[in-house]
C-alpha cells in the first residue's frame, strides 16, 4: 500500500509541475520594462524570444487616462523578425502602459503588458 | 482531475514585487482498478486480503516567475540564466476516503520545493521530495523533469502550420 501511495505522489507531482510554453515572449523592450526615462521616446520597440508576424500583431501605448498614444500600427523591423516597433505621439511626463499582442511564426498567440515612466 | 490557477499579475503597482507570484491547485478522485487483492500463503494456506482505497488526490503549488518579472514588471538586469528561472513549492497529497479497511485514512503526500529553468526549446526542473509524515516515506528524495518543445525544435516540420498561405500573403509588402 505504501509503495502505491508513494507512486501516486510521484505521479501527481510530475503531472502538476507547471510547463511553460516556449511561444513568443517579450525578451526586452525599449524603453525597458518598468524603467523610468528622462527623454520621451519617439517609438516603442519590443524584442521577442522568437519571430513574430507583424500583420497579426499589435502594440498599444496608453497614458494614465487610457488614451492611445501610438501613431499607426506596429511594424516589423528590417533584419530582425523578432522585433516590432510602433511610433508614439509626443509623450509628456507620466506613466505609460504598453499592451502587446503577437502571433509567432509557429502560429501561437501571446500577449502581455508592462509600464514605463517618463520623468524629464 | 480538476486543475485551477491564478496569477497575481493584476495586483496594483504598489505591490509590483508580488505580481510574478502564481498559485495552482489540483483536485481529483482516484478509483483503483480492483477493490482488493488476496494472496494465499502456500505453506499455511492462510489468505491475506489488502483493500485498495478510493483516494482523494489534491495538491497545490506556489511559484515565482522570473521570466514574468522581466517581461511584465521590471527588467532589472539580472543575468540571462536567472531570468529563465521559476522557483516553486509544490504540495501533493492523497487522502483515502473509502474502502480503507487495510490502508487507514491518514493523508499522505509530499512537499516539493524546487526550481524550473524555462528556455526556448526545453524546460528543465528539479525538486526535492519531502514526505509529510512517516506513512508517506522516511527519507527525502529528488524528482526531475525535462520537457522538449518539439514545435520550436522542428519549426519546419512538425512545428509548421498546416496552412500558411494566408500569413505569407498578409506579410507581403513589409
Amino acid at each position: 500500500m505504501r509503495s502505491t501511495i508513494i507512486a501516486l505522489a510521484a505521479l501527481a507531482a510530475v503531472a502538476s509541475t507547471p510547463r511553460a510554453e516556449a511561444h513568443a515572449q517579450l525578451d526586452h523592450a525599449s524603453p525597458a520594462v518598468g524603467s523610468t526615462v528622462k527623454a520621451a521616446p519617439k517609438e516603442v520597440t519590443l524584442s521577442f524570444t522568437e519571430a513574430v508576424e507583424p500583420k497579426f500583431s499589435s502594440i498599444e501605448v496608453q497614458n494614465a487616462k487610457g488614451a492611445a498614444m501610438q501613431s499607426g500600427t506596429a511594424k516589423g523591423v528590417a533584419g530582425n523578425t523578432a522585433q516590432l516597433t510602433v511610433v508614439v505621439k509626443p509623450l509628456a511626463a507620466g506613466t505609460y502602459k504598453v499592451n502587446w499582442r503577437v502571433l509567432s511564426v509557429d502560429t501561437h498567440r501571446t500577449r502581455g503588458s508592462f509600464s514605463f515612466t517618463v520623468a524629464p | 482531475m480538476l486543475y485551477f490557477g491564478k496569477g497575481f499579475g493584476d495586483l496594483p503597482a504598489s505591490m509590483n514585487w508580488a505580481r510574478p507570484f502564481a498559485i495552482t491547485g489540483q483536485f481529483g478522485y482516484a478509483i483503483p482498478g480492483s477493490a482488493s487483492t488476496t494472496t494465499v500463503d502456500p505453506d499455511t494456506g492462510d489468505a491475506d486480503t489488502e483493500y485498495h482505497p478510493r483516494v482523494l488526490v489534491w495538491g497545490a503549488s506556489l511559484q515565482y516567475s522570473l521570466p514574468y518579472l522581466k517581461s511584465a514588471v521590471a527588467d532589472v538586469g539580472l543575468p540571462d540564466f536567472v531570468n529563465h528561472l521559476i522557483p516553486l513549492v509544490e504540495a501533493s497529497m492523497q487522502t483515502p476516503i473509502s474502502n480503507t479497511f487495510t490502508s487507514g485514512t491518514v493523508t499522505t503526500g509530499t512537499i516539493n520545493p524546487g526550481v524550473l529553468w524555462v528556455g526556448q526549446t526545453m524546460q528543465v526542473g528539479v525538486e526535492a521530495v519531502i514526505p509529510i509524515n512517516r506513512q508517506s516515506g522516511t527519507s527525502v528524495g529528488v524528482i526531475g523533469q525535462l520537457h522538449f518543445f518539439l514545435d520550436d525544435i522542428f519549426p519546419h516540420t512538425i512545428g509548421r502550420p498546416l496552412f500558411t498561405s494566408g500569413i505569407a500573403a498578409a506579410n507581403k509588402g513589409l
